[in-house]
């Protein structure tokens, strides 16, 4: 069973996902706070991770999470999707088109709220050359 | 005190954004701190707000937040001039008239209830109103009160200015018992007092006031810039209350923007120059003599997702608009900034200037 990691501060929308991540069949942990996820991650070995960007001390958080990522050599090819309100708060169109190997090192980007039939494919699509469900 | 007993004053001046509000505020302020029981009304307003579906003259509620006085706040604000109002008022002057001035003198009873002054505020110079027979003078008229003019700084053109609204009020038999000079260069104050003392006293009129000019009064919040522009917020909200002193068009290199910016500027600049964004996000964050007001990025041009991703790690407002950098600059540049009810350094500096400059203890007097 593929395991993913959501982290987001917004509680209720964690758990909502997370239960239909594993209604899905994905063995999930949620995650509200930054502090110490690097070392979360390395401990855990999720396959996938799915990031909030903004948090409370840190209105882009989840680009630094995601650059972390890619700097530790043991979790460095985890995939990751950004799923954020950023755009509606800011109106900073962010998008996937920004996705960049250097700079913003995830494999998707999604903007919430999102179909959850749109992010299980997704996330099916990234796990399948890896884990076999 | 009983209504008919206590103290009338008017304040009216010669145009509008003359200081009316400024030396309202001051002057129901100083006396609320002598111990004096004070009311307010504003009979006829022109800006209004909706409250709980009531339509309130904006001053009113800046005075009301200020004062924390004890009138509901449609007695202090009884008539709103709506759209279409000057038409209704044409097709039936013979309904409406009475019933405006039914409505100002049941509100003023309940204003003026148990205080020792109540201040009228007008709209605008003597004669705005005329148009549905109830200018300023006819108001002052109704209400039995007496009059201080508020205008401008300078010589010629204030007593020029005071000389015919004071025409109006007289031919309404309405006493005006001085002036306030406002918004006066600092550099000449002494000398427009000495002048304008003696100009006024040849009109039968004290100078009561002369008060320098405060530029901090005039400055908008990034708040009012956004609504005055009708702009879109990036980032920054927590900042929107930061004051705008200053207003750079970044039309330059961006080492040379680094030159023009000062502290609490706002920076006009086409949402394609990252450079000159960055240059002043730059500036912003390590000069510590210097705090950018905002950031506004025009021709609805998108910065860079990199830079975008820099200017939300700061605190700097950022507004994005369609229009190009001169229309927002000269929007900006002819921006008419009211004292709202939320900013507390402005309502400050506006009561200490009325205290210091104003002869309180003589109007009171010349009240009686």
């Amino acid at each position: 069973m593929a395991r993913i990691i959501i982290v987001d501060d917004d509680v209720e929308f964690a758990e909502d996902l997370s239960k239909s991540l594993q209604q899905a069949g994905y063995d999930v942990e949620v995650k509200n706070r930054i502090e110490g996820l690097i070392e979360d991650i390395v401990l855990n070995r999720p396959d996938l991770l799915i990031l909030d960007v903004m948090f409370p001390d840190n209105p882009v958080a989840g680009f630094d999470v995601a650059r972390a990522v890619r700097l530790k050599e043991e979790i460095k090819s985890i995939p990751i999707i950004l799923l954020t309100a950023v755009n509606q708060e800011h109106s900073m169109d962010f998008s996937a088109r920004d996705i960049d190997p250097e700079w913003l090192p995830v494999q998707d980007l999604e903007e919430k709220p999102v179909a959850k039939a749109k992010l299980l494919k997704k996330i099916s699509k990234l796990l399948q050359p890896t884990v076999k469900k | 005190m009983l209504n008919g007993i206590e103290k009338r004053l008017f304040i009216a001046a010669t145009s509008q954004n003359d200081g009316k509000t400024t030396c309202t505020l001051g002057v129901l302020d100083a006396y609320r701190n002598l111990s004096k029981s004070v009311g307010f009304i504003k009979p006829v307003g022109q800006r209004y707000v909706l409250i709980d579906g009531q339509t309130i003259d904006e001053d009113t509620v800046l005075v009301q937040q200020v004062c924390d006085l004890r009138c509901p706040l449609k007695d202090m604000s009884p008539v709103a001039i709506e759209r279409n109002f000057t038409r209704q008022f044409l097709d039936d002057p013979a309904g409406v008239t009475p019933r405006l001035r039914h409505s100002i003198e049941a509100s003023f009873a309940i204003a003026a209830q148990n205080n020792d002054l109540v201040v009228i505020e007008g709209t605008g110079h003597a004669g705005v109103g005329s148009v549905f027979d109830l200018n300023n003078a006819r108001v002052a008229q109704m209400l039995k009160a007496k009059v201080v003019i508020v205008t401008l700084g300078g010589i010629g053109r204030p007593v020029d200015e005071i000389a015919l609204n004071q025409t109006l009020f007289e031919k309404e038999n309405v006493e005006v018992i001085g002036v306030i000079a406002n918004k006066i260069q600092p550099e000449k104050l002494e000398q427009t007092r000495e002048y304008l003392t003696k100009a006024f006293a040849r009109r039968g009129l004290k100078l009561l006031g002369a008060i320098p000019y405060s530029p901090k009064l005039t400055w908008p919040t990034v708040d009012q810039v956004a609504k005055a522009i009708h702009a879109t917020v990036l980032n920054g909200r927590q900042c929107l209350s930061n004051k705008v002193a200053d207003i750079v068009v970044g039309a330059m290199t961006a080492h040379n923007a680094i030159k023009f910016i000062k502290n609490q500027a706002l920076l006009i600049v086409p949402g394609d120059r990252d450079d000159v964004v960055l240059a002043a996000a730059i500036t912003d964050l390590l000069r510590k003599d210097i705090q950018l007001s905002g950031i506004v990025l025009t021709g609805g041009m998108q910065l860079a997702a990199q830079t975008r991703e820099l200017i939300m790690r700061t605190h700097i407002p950022v507004l994005v608009v369609d229009m190009p950098t001169y229309e927002a600059t000269s929007l900006l540049h002819d921006i008419t900034v009211k004292i709202c009810e939320t900013d507390e350094e402005k309502i400050q500096l506006a009561t200490s200037l009325v205290r210091q400059y104003v002869e309180l203890d003589l109007l009171w007097t010349l009240l009686s």
